[in-house]
């Protein structure tokens, strides 16, 4: 039977493995995989986790209450929740450099996107520009993978920026600040069409209808999105690898961190080398094809490593690329002294979209109001003592909401992936990582409409609470070794195959030419999808 | 840290006195706890907040890395006293130990109390009211605050004055037992 040996288990490679099954190959998926606790509660809400945990203060905040926003802790509103710090630790094995860039990697089942607030937004035509295919091909996929996981959204003002597909169920209820806000749009619609802004409901992989079959439950809105959802209705690649290992073909090694692959003096890889996580001898998997869906940086550093065992050669890869990130926190003046709703869904329930020339510079902004959260690390950084900034806060908690502004990139020669010798033995991933020249304009361009929208729809921006987060912090890395119609080294073939081994293919945001404002997570599927459609058939 | 803390060696017990569990300055962290949420939400803490203050402390994961000030103990003792001193410490430290120590108790008490049912009742409660009345709360609150501010400078300098010369008596205290100490043992 003809095998397909996975490295990772995240939202690439969770599809690409499910598609190749679903075609009759059979899958080998070695991984770190470090598995997620089970849900507490899973039927009580925020309040209600809040009144009957035996520990709520351990929930919440962690067994060492390490969640909480200590002062002198710049940077995020709030930190990763307990039970999700699994989602971040490292391994031994993995080492990095970086500069200019401050990454994050994961080693769990299902990847990054464990940690993800569940946004699908598939590319425009005009975002797919640089790829060597276009929507027609895709388009079919992104379908395919919203029956499998579940999406609710709307055909509405957004959709010619974020096209519609197929199995698109209806969103939850709109909290009332967010339907507040686009009521505010909507009676002034032509005015921010004029200035190239759409606004519209999110795209969430949430499921709103009970799926036995997989055990998801649908969304009854219990406000605990952030602590990660205990009914299973936001969608994460752990729950379809869960799936995956029933399947009779699927074979999942978990436990083992892949160093690096061997290959034959023709090119073609024939063994895949891991070590057990905690230490150990070293395994050889026999391999008829190798498909890295381990993440940009560790997929980069396996194939790097790889080079340099077997020859020696320290090969640099061109044109990271990562989304740049800029919050907004705002007040919107009609929600000043109303009660916000507890049952609420916690993520972004709408986008906004900034259009301009080239379409495919779209800047993507996702407007989260605050219903359910921990009020602390916003209370503490009012300019006044904390009983007034409680006081402050509690006319402002329903007005409260923030903007995450989103920047596309592209791939420039100066942002680098290589190895190093490490000190402490073996090699290191080495990431250097230099804004374009443009981008201090840009961003304060992005800034100045995003504002100026807010105050249009009656909201006012405290300038000294915007954060622009690090590089890196968007963890929506990709192209470092680009699909391209031509073939050359360092590159890969439009069904992602590598242009330097014949059986090796990456499905992960590796191979992407150019990264829109979106986030990637869905086309990362849908493209290891269509993938695993064209060439594992 | 008392010299009957500092001896027993137990890192369950070096914060005890007298059955009590306390800060390193001696001070018994059930009071200040209870002194701390009266001031932020004018109501005792429960038993689970009470816990998780005193576990907190315990976990050495409230005071600064650096250790704490003169400034830090200054605010703190003022802090302890409760009502209207309380307040003039923490604006104090908001503005200039915004990463201090009472500042870090606070918010982690903050924290504490929206996990606790009765706290988060009381910390998160709406206040309803529209812009003008968000806009005379907030001028009321700065022009308290401004007048604390200004009260709070003189103030804690005089109590980092005194902060220091009780530690460099108890300082010498210690230091004039452990000698008699080690002479006694030699002899």
């Amino acid at each position: 039977m003809k095998t397909v040996t996975v490295v990772g288990s995240g939202a690439s490679a969770v599809h690409f493995a499910q598609t190749a099954l679903d075609n009759g190959w059979r899958v080998q998926m070695l991984d770190v995989g470090r598995p997620r606790p089970e849900p507490e509660m899973p039927e009580a809400s925020f309040l209600n986790v809040i009144d009957q945990h035996d520990d709520a203060a351990r929930y919440f905040l962690g067994d060492a209450y390490e969640a909480t926003k200590m002062p002198g802790r710049a940077g995020e509103y709030h930190g990763f929740r307990p039970h999700r710090g699994y989602i971040f630790d490292g391994v031994a094995q993995f080492r990095l450099r970086a500069e200019g860039f401050d990454p994050l990697q994961s080693f769990a089942q299902g990847g990054l996107a464990e940690a993800w607030t569940g946004g699908v937004f598939p590319f425009t035509e005009a975002e797919l520009e640089d790829f060597p295919f276009g929507r027609t091909e895709l388009a079919p996929c992104y379908d395919r993978v919203a029956d499998r996981i579940g999406i609710m959204g709307l055909d509405d003002d957004i959709a010619p920026h974020m096209p519609v597909h197929s199995h698109l169920a209806q969103p939850v209820d709109l909290d009332p600040h967010s339907a507040q806000l686009l009521g505010a749009y909507e009676q002034k619609r032509a005015d921010f069409h004029r200035a190239g802004v759409f606004i519209g409901r999110s795209r969430g992989a949430i499921l709103r209808d009970d799926r036995p079959d997989v055990g998801r439950l649908s969304c009854t809105r219990l406000g605990r999105c952030q602590w990660g959802c205990p009914r299973e209705s936001l969608y994460t690649p752990a729950l379809t690898l869960r799936q995956l290992l029933s399947h009779e073909h699927f074979e999942y090694r978990p436990g083992l961190v892949v160093t690096h692959f061997e290959m034959s003096e023709r090119g073609r890889i024939n063994h895949v080398v891991a070590v057990p996580e905690g230490g150990g001898n070293k395994q050889r998997f026999e391999v008829q094809r190798l498909v890295l869906a381990a993440g940009t940086l560790s997929s980069c550093k396996i194939y790097l490593d790889s080079i340099f065992k077997h020859g020696g050669e320290q090969w640099t890869l061109e044109g990271l690329m990562d989304n740049r990130q800029v919050s907004m926190p705002f007040i919107n003046l009609a929600m000043i002294g109303q009660p916000y709703r507890p049952d609420s869904y916690q993520y972004h329930q709408l986008v906004m979209g900034l259009v301009g020339s080239p379409l495919k510079h779209y800047v993507h902004c996702q407007i989260t109001t605050l219903k359910t959260a921990m009020i602390h690390p916003i209370v503490q950084r009012m300019p006044l003592d904390l009983r007034a900034g409680l006081d402050v806060f509690r006319h402002l908690h329903a007005a409260l909401g923030v903007v995450d502004i989103s920047f596309h990139d592209t791939r420039r020669p100066r942002n680098q992936v290589t190895i190093e010798h490490n000190p402490e033995g073996g090699t290191r991933l080495v990431v250097g990582y230099t804004p374009a020249d443009e981008e201090p304009e840009t961003l304060q361009k992005g800034r100045r409409r995003v504002r100026s929208a807010l105050w249009k729809l009656g909201c006012v921006v405290l300038p000294w609470m915007e954060q622009t987060r690090p590089m890196g912090s968007g963890a929506h890395y990709a192209g470092a070794l680009p699909m391209s119609s031509a073939v050359g080294p360092k590159t890969t073939s439009a069904t992602c195959r590598s242009h330097d081994f014949e059986n090796l293919w990456f499905v992960d945001g590796t191979t992407f030419p150019f990264l829109p404002a979106k986030s990637l997570t869905f086309t990362l599927m849908a493209n290891a999808t269509r993938v695993a459609q064209l060439d594992f058939d | 840290m008392t010299e009957t803390a500092a001896a027993s060696g137990d890192s369950e017990s070096k914060d005890r006195i007298d059955g009590v569990e306390a800060d390193d300055d001696g001070f018994d962290l059930g009071r200040e706890c209870e002194t701390l949420t009266r001031y932020l939400i004018d109501q005792s803490p429960s038993h689970g907040v009470r816990g998780g203050y005193l576990r907190a402390h315990r976990l050495a994961m409230v005071a600064p890395r650096e250790g704490a000030t003169v400034a830090d103990r200054a605010t703190l003792v003022l802090a302890r006293r409760g009502g209207l001193w309380t307040r003039l410490a923490d604006v104090h430290a908001r503005f200039f130990l915004p990463d201090g120590y009472l500042r870090r108790k606070l918010v982690l008490l903050l924290a504490l109390l929206e996990t606790d049912a009765a706290g988060r009742s009381r910390a998160d409660r709406i206040i309803e009211g529209g812009r003008m009345a968000l806009f005379f709360r907030i001028l009321w609150w700065g022009i308290v605050s401004a007048g604390l501010l200004i009260v709070s400078v003189p103030v804690v300098m005089i109590a980092k004055r005194a902060t220091k010369q009780v530690t460099e008596r108890a300082t010498k205290q210690v230091t004039k037992r452990a000698t008699k100490k080690y002479a006694g043992r030699n002899r």
